[in-house]
């Protein structure tokens, strides 16, 4: 649930990357943090554990300020995926305002997909939250592998719902951006028709995304 | 000496209770508050300076020139103060005021304030001590308020963790006792199982050799009653030798020995085991397999064992001129699941279908008819007898051999048990299969046929 303080004029979102183990979703919060750098309001937050494996959540927290005087902070959260933990996922996904659902493009990981959506569907649910009303898209990762589903398999399943769907290679950086702009966009979306920002706060949707696409753009002199 | 050592104990747990000035108040907001009363408006005090029980200073609100600028202690004439009827004294050519602050019930810190004595102000300095002390009391008792509730928060939070803790270790302490217990439960399994083999063998070897009438001749009677010996000693050797098996699988000791076979061969030995039961329960055995079907990696031997359970179950739990149909077709290697937004799973395995015209099976105990000793009908008078031991086996034979078993009923029509195995020709079994839990401990012998 976006968090709006009006006496310090301050929004913050949150939005979680979902997905089943080893899909890429801490690599996804990594390689976002390699690209926005000295634009981050600080470090990537993640406990490594032994095996790569996430153990509690990643936190990315980003932050910018906007035409109205706006501080807008983003807090990027990566879920454990293996199956297991599914309480801490379920704690992580509480309140979140958008979902990216990372997805292994293998054929063989079909089931993985499968399950971590039915799990994402159930603990929306169980969170009071209605997967309906979430911000929710998509990225197929690991395009590079051998053993994935076709351009067009992947075009076919983009079609059966309604959610953008993205095509990625994290580990290279490619496709992160593009997803994480399509999830701010569409989070922001989702608000502005429940809280009318263009209206109350004079923060348009054109500027919200123009300053999105400032983070990815090098700081001059140097990081901060 | 009861009386005074408890005392003692009150006077220094109430000292460890003091509350730091840090805690209670910030150096900052102290300056700000009262920096307009010094030089300003208020008259000519020109220092305060607050100072912790120990008489350390705190906090000094005036220039660098002031006469407290250099007092890092509160000076002996204002400890004397405290000991006299004064509240003040002289010192130089500056009058002091002093002043106990409070915090609750104790004494928390020390202020003095000067001003200089050929000040106009300087003897109304008792009346503006007393009101900014009581300011600066105001502000103690704020701090003090939220201290408090802080370390009611800590104390609680810390007695929760202690509780956690305990109990997470008589948790651990459980669980060491159970898996101790479990394994001593397979090994004695394993021993007495053996043991009653040895006996058993004997009982059965002699009773069919007084049936054959090999120790000479016997009368109809007698005949009988030996057959009815040997086929009970039989039965009583199939339970025996399934605890067996069973408990060697929670050891982890079972070997599998993985070769590709069709799996109508499977199916036709299978048949062949149970047509004798099958014949005299009146109930047809059928296959429905194509010819095209792809070979099995398996270990045939178990996976006959499999099929003769489920076969054998069919049987048991059917109608006369009811019927066991075995069915088969290719799909993936794990039961099917509702979500299927990510598209459809490879079918690089065999789904094998074993469907009875039975009973069938409550839908709230078809989870629970694969545990071990688990049966649908616990009573004492049930008509079908068994340890529950045939689907728990089932279940692990599959599970070792990387596919999954399930089953679906309808109460009154019969019951369909489905398992998956992987077949000998699916490049992606070895690679699948190293990715799921084999908690099993069950070790595949021909390496060389997997993944073929």
């Amino acid at each position: 649930m976006v968090y709006i303080d009006i006496q310090h004029r301050e929004v913050t979102l949150k939005l979680v990357y979902y997905g089943p183990a080893l899909s890429g979703k801490t690599t996804n919060l990594q390689q976002l943090h390699q690209l926005m750098v000295g634009h981050t309001g600080s470090e990537l937050i993640t406990l490594d554990t032994r095996d790569d494996r996430t153990l509690f959540f990643d936190l990315l927290p980003l932050q910018f300020e906007t035409e109205g005087g706006f501080t807008i902070r983003l807090k990027l959260f990566t879920v454990p995926g293996q199956v297991i933990h599914n309480t801490t996922r379920k704690i992580v996904l509480q309140g979140a305002d958008g979902v990216a659902f990372i997805a292994d493009s293998r054929v063989s990981q079909t089931r993985g997909n499968n399950e971590s959506f039915a799990n994402l569907k159930q603990n929306l649910r169980d969170n009071g939250l209605d997967f309906e009303d979430i911000a929710l898209v998509i990225q197929f990762n690991k395009r590079d592998l051998e053993g994935i589903r076709s351009e067009a398999e992947v075009d076919k399943i983009a079609k059966k719902g309604r959610e953008p769907v993205f095509k990625a290679i994290a580990i290279q950086g490619q496709g992160v951006s593009e997803t994480f702009r399509g999830l701010a966009a569409l989070s922001w979306k989702r608000l502005e028709g429940k809280f009318h920002f263009a209206e109350r706060f004079g923060v348009s949707h054109e500027h919200f995304m123009s300053q999105i696409d400032a983070l990815f753009r090098p700081v001059k002199g140097g990081s901060r | 000496m009861t009386a005074s050592a408890s005392t003692t104990q009150t006077t220094t747990s109430a000292a460890d209770r003091r509350p730091p000035l840090e805690r209670l108040l910030r150096r900052d907001d102290f300056s700000r508050t009262l920096a307009p009363f010094v030089r300003g408006t208020f008259g000519s005090v020109d220092a305060v300076a607050l100072f912790d029980h120990a008489g350390v200073v705190f906090c000094h609100v005036g220039d660098e020139q002031g006469p407290m600028a250099h007092w890092d202690q509160l000076p002996p004439e204002a400890h004397a103060v405290f000991r006299s009827s004064e509240r003040g004294f002289g010192l130089g050519d500056h009058e002091f005021a002093v002043r106990a602050c409070f915090a609750g019930a104790d004494r928390v810190g020390t202020v003095v304030f000067a001003i200089p004595a050929a000040s106009p102000d300087c003897p109304g300095l008792a009346a503006i001590a007393d009101g900014l002390v009581g300011v600066i009391g105001a502000l103690l008792q704020a701090g003090f308020a939220t201290w408090v509730t802080s370390e009611m928060h800590l104390a609680a939070s810390e007695s929760n963790f202690r509780s956690l803790q305990q109990r997470n270790a008589e948790l651990e302490r459980a669980i060491a006792h159970l898996r101790e217990v479990d394994q001593l439960k397979s090994n004695f399994l394993a021993t007495v199982s053996h043991e009653l083999r040895t006996p058993l063998t004997s009982i059965i070897g002699f009773s069919e050799m007084l049936a054959r009438g090999i120790a000479g001749p016997l009368n109809e009677e007698q005949t009988e009653y030996a057959q009815t010996i040997l086929e009970r000693g039989e039965e009583l050797l199939r339970l025996i030798t399934q605890i067996l098996e069973m408990s060697k699988m929670e050891m982890g000791t079972m070997r599998l020995n993985l070769v590709s076979v069709p799996l109508t061969e499977i199916v036709d030995r299978a048949f062949s085991a149970a047509s004798i039961p099958a014949e005299r329960a009146r109930v047809s055995l059928r296959q429905d397999l194509a010819a095209t079907l792809a070979p099995l990696l398996c270990d045939a031997d178990k996976i006959q064992q499999v099929l003769v359970n489920l076969i054998s179950n069919g049987i048991k739990f059917n109608r006369p001129e009811g019927y066991v149909l075995v069915e088969a077709e290719r799909a993936p290697i794990r039961r099917p699941f509702d979500e299927d937004f990510f598209g459809e799973e490879t079918s690089d395995a065999l789904r094998i279908s074993v469907t009875d015209t039975g009973i069938g099976i409550p839908e709230d105990q078809l989870q629970r008819i694969f545990d071990a000793f688990y049966q649908v009908d616990s009573s004492s008078t049930r008509e079908h007898g068994g340890a529950g031991l045939g689907l728990s086996i089932v279940r692990k034979l599959i599970e070792a051999h990387g596919g999954e078993a399930w089953a679906e009923s309808i109460v009154g029509v019969g019951t369909t048990f489905h398992f998956t195995l992987p077949i000998a020709e699916s490049p992606s079994y070895s690679s699948d299969s190293s990715e799921s839990d084999s908690s099993d401990g069950f070790e595949g012998s021909s390496d060389s046929s997997r993944g073929k």
